[in-house]
């Protein structure tokens, strides 16, 4: 969890930082924002991709949570 | 009673004696007592035999001769056992400890050793020893007398020599070590002998030269060894599954042989060899992927045809893995990289295939894998109908049907002759199942999707290790020293240091100047040469 | 930190790789005109200087990673501040490469597939072998050392034989001298050779610390005469104004290869030193990024962030740039300038200063 906190942290400021780049390259917001459109328009392999990416991203947490659980039930 | 049945037998009997608590650890005084106890735990086996002899004269004393038949080698027991315990008879006995008489004077057998406990003369007894009991003594003798009926020194058959020794290792534990000390008469050859197995009590032998392996490498091995606690270990390859390094991939990362003379060179290069009694593989540790491309014969050849033919195999496995997949991704992705004229020829034949190319790899080597299996498991009289099938029905067939395109045959038949021409069977293996991954990857991506997979293995290659030792050492982590020995094969008088990765001292090999000195230069000669020159006819 | 060793000469493999992947490809120092080869020689020779600076500071504290003297230097607050920092320019850059990775590779050969699934897929490997660990990544490089080379001389052989070089379009030599000192300063100092401040996240686990200096020197200087050598030879095959046009130079010269009748498209040698490169330059940016946050965070399993670190790198490599030429741009005059100026020069010389006067007071 701690792991992926701080992942999506670095991701959040990192986004910002690289839109922050195109501000001083010159461009007008509105244009800036259209860098994230590969995120939401995506075909449907990319979609599939990402999911099973995504998938195993939360895949090991959510594992050793549900282990976790059990071991203090018992 | 066949042997199998009695191991069946006797670990029933093992169990139901489990439940029972108080186990009589030592041996009785009484004759009579330690019988029936013998006959109680073995369940009054028929081919546990017991003898009663009466021995010495005045007093005579009843002494019990127990062997397992079968296990045992009767001539021994006879000629030296009993005939010469006949002979003794008149042996006179006033004061003097029949044990001791017996022990030291009649027994003429090779090892006489003694026993207190009945966990180790079973095992003794029940190994092929003798077991010779005496009325009012807590003590047994043990001679051995090991024998029986296992199969004679043949040559292998997985191993194929064409210039080398034709001996190979067989079922029994002691003649492989024999066969290996045959090779090397050195009091360095150590053996270590070891028991594993809760129910089947195997022999196994750590088998080393004192002062070239490294001793943190048998430490380890020892250690490893130590820690298997399986219920059985009916093969070498019980053993191989629970000391590996890296037991879910699909690289082995111990060598087995089936030759004396490969296994004495190993040894001699600081590897270790496990012996297991029943199978006529000896485990090499700590192997290195280089070794699997390598035969025994490469050193008895003239160095420059063993250089070629160990990058020969090298190419061959590559083939074996990516074969089929190049094929797909050219014929999918990069047509621009044929030249036009085998392109129109690929062009036209796949044009009737209804399959794109990744499907009619597929189907065929699919095809061909279930035709290898079932060729490998047949009586030789079937493989031929098998192969004949294999050939006309389904090669030919295919393509006259217009399922697969006739290059795509040609493919995977290359692919298939390369992976049989691998040396090593463990390692041809693995590439049948990482080629289908090979395939799939270069329909998605092509190129891209191969070479992306290949880094995948060489990083997943570099990550392994063999008892410590890099999997694939010397190349990486580089040893410049060594590389003499990997895909090259220098001549045998430049290969002066064994392998670093193995053992760090005693690297010496041989002597420096092994080059062959000749008589005669094969250049020019001067005219003034004088007698004693070396140079000199 | 891990607990690991690598050795002088795999230091040495694994600089070339990381300096040599993208720069060999992509028209490096180009508004230097013909003297492109001399700019980066002298971007070289300057980049010496400034590796003095980092093994200075490895120098006062070689067994520990930047991320932990950082703190020692300025303070527990602004130390793991700057780590911090540091690892986001690791990321930021490894994401800048597989975007440039990517868009080559469409270009090249897939023009049908998604960026997203390419990056993707180099990004897999990538996580699976910063999951290994360093040692893992240095043996790769040294295997994989060998096929570029090979590949290299090949190609080498194949251009020399098929006639296409033509000395005469590097003349003149040295048209616009101001030129080339500009742009040997302000682009090929920091691409790629103020890049290797991610190596001193890998310093430490050098097994003979006294080689560092001479190792990294010949790596530099080896990688900077190969890639003068590339450029100059792009040129004179090509001819300036086609050099400055092509994307990728290199491409246009191995396609203009035409051995006999058969060895014409070589193409895919081209992707081969594409995808080795690409991988390696990404897979130690995300190690560096990847062992700074584990120590910074106090991580006890560093592995573990391999998969979300590599993810964070794909998903901001799809949003670093609208397109392909606003990102050529944003590398040629934003990023050297906010990022790497201070990132590869600014703070590394502060912080040797403030651990010059630090030491000497004790």
């Amino acid at each position: 969890m701690k792991i992926l906190g701080i992942s999506l942290f670095m991701f959040i400021l990192l986004a910002g930082i690289s839109l922050g780049f195109d501000l001083l390259q010159g461009f007008n917001l509105s244009t800036i924002l259209k860098t994230f459109n590969p995120l939401y328009v995506m075909e449907l392999p990319e979609l599939t991709v990402l999911c099973l990416l995504i998938l195993i991203l939360i895949l090991r947490p959510v594992f050793s949570f549900l282990q976790k659980r059990q071991e203090k039930k018992r | 009673m066949s042997y199998r049945k009695f191991l069946k037998k006797m670990n029933r009997k093992e169990q139901s004696q489990d439940l029972e608590k108080d186990d009589p650890k030592s041996i009785d005084t009484s004759l009579t007592e330690n019988l029936n106890i013998i006959k109680e735990k073995t369940g009054n086996s028929p081919d546990i035999i017991i003898r009663i002899i009466s021995f010495g004269h005045d007093p005579k004393v009843r002494t019990a001769i127990i062997y397992a038949d079968g296990l045992v080698d009767n001539p021994t027991i006879n000629e030296y056992l009993v005939e010469s315990m006949e002979n003794n008879v008149q042996e006179k006995l006033h004061g003097k400890d029949p044990f001791t008489i017996l022990s030291e004077k009649v027994v003429a057998l090779g090892s006489v050793k003694t026993a207190k406990d009945w966990d180790s003369l079973f095992q003794s007894l029940l190994s092929g020893d003798t077991v010779i009991l005496m009325d009012g003594k807590n003590e047994a003798l043990i001679g051995s007398t090991k024998g029986g009926e296992r199969r004679s020194i043949e040559q292998p058959d997985s191993e194929v020599s064409i210039r080398g020794s034709k001996e190979g290792f067989t079922e029994s534990i002691a003649t492989n070590i024999s066969l290996v000390r045959r090779i090397i008469n050195n009091p360095n050859l150590w053996v270590e002998p070891m028991n594993l197995g809760k129910q089947t009590k195997t022999d196994v032998s750590i088998m080393y030269i004192n002062g070239i392996a490294d001793n943190d490498t048998v430490e380890e091995v020892r250690h490893r060894l130590r820690r298997v606690n399986l219920d059985s270990i009916l093969d070498s390859g019980y053993i191989e599954q629970v000391i590996e390094d890296e037991s879910i991939g699909l690289f082995p990362t111990i060598i087995h042989t089936e030759r004396p003379d490969a296994a004495a060179g190993n040894l001699l290069e600081g590897r270790i060899a496990i012996f297991v009694n029943g199978s006529p593989n000896a485990l090499i540790v700590p192997a290195v992927m280089i070794q699997f491309f390598q035969t025994p014969e490469d050193y008895y050849m003239r160095f420059p045809i063993s250089t070629f033919i160990r990058q020969l195999r090298v190419l061959m496995y590559l083939i074996s893995l990516i074969g089929p997949a190049l094929y797909v991704a050219i014929t999918t992705y990069h047509q621009e990289m044929i030249p036009t004229g085998l392109l129109i020829i690929i062009a036209s034949q796949t044009d009737s295939v209804p399959f794109p190319a990744i499907v009619e790899a597929l189907i065929m080597e699919v095809t061909f894998e279930i035709l290898r299996e079932a060729g490998l498991r047949m009586p030789n009289k079937i493989s031929s109908t098998i192969s004949i099938v294999g050939a006309l029905v389904i090669g030919q067939g295919a393509i006259q049907a217009g399922i697969v395109s006739p290059a795509m045959v040609i493919v995977v038949s290359v692919t298939a002759i390369a992976s049989l021409a691998t040396p090593s069977y463990d390692i041809a293996i693995s590439a049948r199942l990482i080629r289908f991954a090979f395939m799939l990857s270069a329909a998605i991506a092509g190129f891209y999707g191969i070479i992306l997979g290949l880094i995948m293995l060489t990083v997943h290659l570099v990550s392994l290790r063999s008892f410590g030792v890099p999997y694939i050492s010397p190349l990486a982590p580089f040893e410049p020293g060594n590389i003499k020995d990997t895909i090259l094969r220098a001549p045998l008088w430049a290969l002066n240091e064994r392998p670093k990765f193995l053992s760090a001292k005693n690297r010496v090999r041989q002597g420096k100047n092994q080059r062959p000195q000749v008589p005669m230069s094969q250049g020019m000669v001067r005219a003034d040469t004088k007698e004693g020159d070396k140079n000199e006819f | 930190m891990e607990k690991a060793k690598i050795s002088a000469s795999q230091l040495f493999i694994l600089m070339i790789l990381f300096q040599l992947s993208n720069s060999l490809l992509i028209p490096l120092a180009i508004n230097a005109g013909r003297d492109s080869w001399l700019a980066i020689i002298i971007a070289m020779i300057v980049s010496i200087f400034l590796f003095s600076v980092y093994q200075a500071l490895y120098q006062y504290y070689p067994a520990l990673l930047p991320t932990d003297y950082m703190e020692k230097l300025i303070g527990k607050v602004f130390g793991r501040t700057l780590a911090f920092l540091y690892i986001l320019f690791f990321l930021f850059s490894a994401a800048r490469v597989l975007r440039e990775f990517g868009v080559m590779l469409l270009s090249l050969a897939f023009p049908e597939t998604p960026l997203f699934v390419m990056s993707a897929l180099l990004i897999l490997v990538v996580v699976y072998t910063v999951y290994k660990g360093i040692e893992v990544v240095a043996r790769t490089g040294e295997l994989l050392f060998v096929v570029m080379g090979l590949l290299g001389l090949f190609l080498l052989l194949l251009i020399a034989i098929s006639g296409l070089i033509d000395i005469s379009n590097l003349k003149p030599f040295l048209e616009e001298p101001s030129k080339v000192i500009k742009t040997a300063f302000t682009e090929t100092l920091y691409v790629p050779f103020g890049e290797i401040i991610v190596f001193t996240m890998i310093f430490p686990y050098l097994n003979q610390a006294r080689k560092l200096k001479k190792t990294a020197i010949f790596a530099i200087g080896t990688t900077g005469v190969i890639l003068a050598l590339t450029m100059a030879l792009n040129i004179s095959v090509l001819g300036l104004a086609l050099t400055e046009r092509a994307l990728f130079p290199l491409l246009s010269t191995i396609q203009s290869i035409e051995v006999g009748e058969f060895l014409e498209r070589v193409d895919v040698i081209f992707v081969l030193i594409l995808v080795i490169g690409g991988f390696f330059k990404v897979s130690v940016y995300v190690y560096g990024a990847v062992i700074g946050t584990a120590s910074l965070f106090n991580i006890k399993e560093p592995s573990r962030l391999a998969y979300p670190l590599g993810m964070v790198v794909l998903l901001l490599s799809m949003i670093v740039a609208n397109n392909y030429p606003q990102h050529l741009q944003e590398g040629l005059k934003v990023f050297p300038l906010y990022a790497q100026l201070p990132f590869q020069v600014i703070i590394p010389v502060l912080l040797l200063i403030i651990a010059f006067f630090k030491n000497k007071k004790t």
